[in-house]
């Protein structure tokens, strides 16, 4: 009885198995199993290509698996639409930046409500709080604001949004060190409040010190999991064994 | 100068802009959220303005009541209908060709429903608060006149207020960005481009009530106004909305100070006045540059071309059945028959065009009458051939220079500019009394060459299927050529084709040459075969019967030009028992429905033919026709497109 409770107890969050999809007939994930428990952080790495941005485009739901299961809190949702995960609280910050350049900070917030159920002004306040630099340019053109400032404007979603499953690809992408040490303060402090989060980055030192786990991918394939400890020393020849 | 008259115009002038602008926004916001121009655009308003007089004068039903429900129940629904029928399974990687085709097949299909509804009687509108009127500073205004301005203001300003004021307005702006990111943010771009839609079929209901009451409520007067709305959108690149009505408020006032100053007893200067938004489109393509867009297109797949020896020997083997057979042939069987090969030419220099360089021409039926009116205006001193030859080059040329002002840019202005040129033609060649109009027709003579006279039924029939396997065999030509694949590869990838240093605007002239030419060739004998031709002869919605017609067929072969030639000549054959106004608007229906549903795939219904008759032929000849290109892993419907951002810093990497 004692392990069934357990199991009950531990029923991750997310939970991916035999994921394979693709683009057009040509896959890009053969087969990848992964678990992310609820309230923890999971990190996702792996060298170009790799098939990580694809993972959470499986989870988000803009690429139907074609083979396994994905399992949102037990329940099955390979195949559902973006739509419906945004509003059961998966929350993709995308690749590249996800903001909608031609509006402004203000409207890009406004953007945000949908998922959020939240007023705008309420959004605003969370994201202005958190991030003066977007309160002090709320006028702006989101496009034209610098690297930084745009990437906080695309995580102020997950700051207002109360997600269950936030998932962050590349946050880190082109940012200065010290922008990326304050959103991932940002990140941090999520994890705090209980949010689920699984992360993908391509260089390891970001997200080893924060992760509970990890996960290094090859090719389409998992190669590599254990804590950040265990795989920190294994992880260059991951990288190095990309092609065999 | 007469300062009151021109007052009294400007007023006039004023009003008009602002039903031409109230139509542009229309058009333009269903372009930017859906990346659709919709050339059903005028016909929807059209067919609502119907509704509206079906409700208001027939029904009977207060005014306030009959907008109410035409407007805002009505046409969102119509709206939305087309957006979750049509339209949305469109926006994923369907080609400028199939996105164009479906909206003039919608065009087709509303008008057609319009005829089978209300049929072809005159009706007429009346204004808002008919006849009532208020002076100010001495202009007597009316009523309708304020109303539409009025009308024209609320809408802009209520936009403005949409877009930046309202989550669903910013929600639109948003989908334009980036609609996948929409999604990731719970909001579905569908319902956004949904709303659009809704939105712009309000628009053009409203513009076409408006306006209706100073003309006659009739099928094509109505569908046409868009034009200006067309020319308007265009001054605001297609894109943005002020730049739009200061459009619309150049056509409108400058189309009645023509009216007002240019003298009427000039029988072509009378004609200017109508033909001016087609003018002012075109001058409005002329002054515009754009920074190219990445375009996303797809490839498709054609049949690989036969060898030269296959396409010769299976057009002298045609000419001999139909030599041997037309013997046994009716006069009225052969006219049939020459009909059907003409209509053939015509398709083949669009599958040329259209199937081959991706570009899309809707006035090829023009292109036939300048070939027609050409050989029959040329002096009787003037041997058939050189007249002939006249006729394909100076044609050729007319193609070259409707071609010119658009041929740098996007694909959808070719299309518009083809188009205004139709109308255009239309207006004041066709229909100039000095060429064919005023009922007038002109004889063409048939064929006769160095004494030799083919112009019996028989003869000409032959002389006919002579012609379209020189047709056939010059296309086939042209797509094994080194030019030919230099098409193709301006057509699937055009700017990874500039980026690599090809001359794509010479590319495209020189196929626009070529095409046109043809269809003035086949426009000379189409003249001949019915000894007289007339200005309904070459309308301009015949063109867009004949590009449906390849549509459906195949706009990439030649058996889908012969298929299509058939259905042409037996089409009116089946809808002909029924009675008037129902087969004039069975025709259009059937047409146009057919292309909405074929659409999707340009090797058309000849294309699945051959893939349905290929493995049988392979078992009773070995026949096994060579892919065109190398077979892939996949399937072709999941074919990736090209991206051409992609392609094009390959390009230039290099
Ligand atoms: N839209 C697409 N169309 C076709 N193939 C794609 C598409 N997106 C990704 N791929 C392919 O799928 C594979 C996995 O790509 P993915 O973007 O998931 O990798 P990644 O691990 O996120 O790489 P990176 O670190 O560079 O972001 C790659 O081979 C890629 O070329
Ligand atoms: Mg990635």
């Amino acid at each position: 009885m004692a392990l069934l409770d357990e199991t009950l107890i531990e029923t991750p969050l997310l939970e991916l198995r035999g994921v394979r999809a693709g683009y057009g007939g040509v896959e890009a994930l053969h087969g990848i199993d992964l678990t992310v428990p609820g309230g923890s952080m999971v990190a996702l790495l792996g060298p170009n290509g790799a098939g990580k941005t694809t993972t959470l485009r499986v989870v988000s739901g803009l690429v139907t698996p074609t083979a396994g299961s994905v399992q949102l809190e037990g329940n099955e949702v390979a195949g559902a639409s973006t739509v419906a995960l945004a509003r059961a609280g998966v929350c993709l910050i995308p690749e590249g930046r996800g903001i909608f350049p031609n509006l402004t900070v203000r409207e890009n917030l406004l953007m945000d409500t949908y998922a959020a159920g939240r007023s705008v002004s309420q959004v605003e306040e969370v994201a202005y709080a958190r991030f003066p630099r977007l309160g002090e340019r709320r006028g702006q053109v989101a496009g034209t604001m610098s690297g930084g400032e745009q990437q906080m404007l695309a995580l102020s979603r997950a700051l207002s949004s109360d997600p269950a499953l936030l998932l962050l690809d590349e946050l880190s992408m082109g940012l200065a060190p010290l922008i990326v040490e304050e959103l991932f303060a940002v990140v941090h402090d999520l994890t705090t409040t209980g949010v689920t989060i699984l992360v993908v980055e391509q260089f390891a030192s970001v997200v080893l010190d924060v992760a509970d786990h990890v996960v290094v991918m090859a090719q389409g394939t998992v190669r590599l999991e254990g804590r950040p400890d265990d795989v920190r020393d294994a992880l260059s020849a991951a990288y190095l064994g990309g092609e065999g | 100068m007469d300062v009151e008259k021109l007052f009294v115009f400007l007023t006039i002038g004023v009003s008009v802009s602002a039903i031409y602008a109230v139509s542009a926004t229309g058009l333009v916001v269903t372009y930017i959220t859906s990346g659709v121009f919709n050339f059903a655009h005028g016909a929807i308003g059209m067919f609502l303005a119907f509704v509206y007089w079906e409700l208001s004068v027939n029904q009977g039903w207060p005014v306030p009541l009959a907008l109410a429900v035409t407007l805002l129940v009505i046409a969102p629904a119509i709206g939305v209908a087309l957006d979750v029928l049509v339209m949305r399974r469109l926006v994923q990687g369907a080609s400028l060709a199939t996105k164009l085709v479906v909206t003039l097949a919608l065009l087709v299909v509303f008008q057609g429903a319009v005829l089978g509804i209300w049929g072809v009687e005159l009706r007429t509108l009346p204004a808002f608060l008919e006849g009532r009127q208020y002076s100010l500073a001495g202009l007597q205004i009316t009523y309708h006149q304020t109303i539409t301005v009025l009308a024209a203001l609320v809408v802009a300003f209520g936009l403005r207020f949409l877009f930046k004021r309202t989550r669903l307005g910013v929600a639109m702006r948003a989908v334009v960005d980036n609609p996948e990111l929409c999604a990731v943010k719970g909001l579905s771009p569908n319902v956004v481009t949904a709303a659009s839609w809704a939105m712009g079929s309000s628009l053009a209901g409203l513009a076409a009530i408006l306006i209706a009451p100073g003309l006659n409520l009739e099928v094509n007067t109505l569908s046409l106004l868009v034009v200006s709305a067309y020319a308007a959108a265009v001054v605001g690149r297609l894109q943005s909305l002020p730049a739009t009505f200061v459009g619309a408020l150049i056509l409108g006032v400058s189309g009645e100070l023509v009216g007002a100053y240019v003298p009427a007893g000039n029988e072509w200067l009378a004609n200017l006045r109508p033909a001016l938004p087609f003018v002012l489109l075109f001058v409005a393509l002329l002054v515009r540059s754009e920074t190219r867009l990445p375009e996303k297109l797809k490839t498709h797949a054609e049949p690989a071309p036969p060898p030269l020896r296959t396409g010769i020997v299976l057009g002298g083997l045609a000419v001999g059945v139909a030599l041997t057979v037309s013997g046994g042939l009716s006069p009225f069987q052969l006219l049939i028959g020459s009909k059907g090969l003409i209509f053939a030419c015509i398709v083949l220099s669009l599958v040329l065009l259209t199937g081959l360089s991706g570009q899309v021409s809707l006035m090829q039926m023009s292109f036939v009458g300048i070939g027609a009116v050409l050989v029959g205006k040329l002096p009787e001193a003037f041997p058939y051939p050189v007249a002939l030859a006249v006729a394909g080059l100076v044609t050729g040329l007319v193609g070259v220079l409707v071609a010119l002002p658009a041929v740098r840019l996007r694909g959808i202005y070719i299309a518009l500019s083809t188009l205004a040129f139709a109308i255009l033609m239309d207006k004041i060649v066709f229909g100039n009394r000095d060429v064919l109009g005023g009922g007038t027709t002109l004889a063409v003579e048939r064929p006769n060459v160095f004494g030799l006279d083919f112009s019996s039924e028989r003869a000409l029939f032959v002389v006919l299927a002579v012609v379209a396997v020189v047709f056939a065999n010059l296309f086939l030509i042209v797509r094994r050529s080194r030019f030919g694949r230099l098409l193709t590869a301006v057509r699937d990838a055009p700017n990874a084709c500039q980026t690599l240093g090809m001359d794509v605007t010479r590319a495209k002239l020189k196929v626009f040459f070529l095409s046109a030419t043809m269809a003035g060739v086949a426009g000379a004998f189409f003249g001949g075969l019915q000894s007289r031709v007339g200005q309904l002869d070459f309308l301009y919605f015949r063109s867009l019967t004949v590009l449906l017609v390849a549509t459906i067929f195949g706009i990439t072969s030649v058996s889908g030009a012969f298929l299509g030639a058939a259905f042409f000549v037996v089409l009116p054959e089946l809808t002909r028992n029924a009675d008037s106004a129902g087969g004039q608007a069975l025709q259009p229906l059937i047409i146009g429905l057919l292309a909405i549903l074929t659409a999707r795939r340009p090797e058309g219904l000849a294309g699945r033919l051959r893939a349905a008759l290929r493995p049988a032929l392979r078992r009773v000849i070995g026949f096994r026709p060579v892919a065109s290109r190398p077979e892939l892993p996949i399937e072709l419907s999941t074919t990736p497109e090209i991206d051409i951002r992609e392609v094009g810093t390959v390009g230039a990497a290099r």
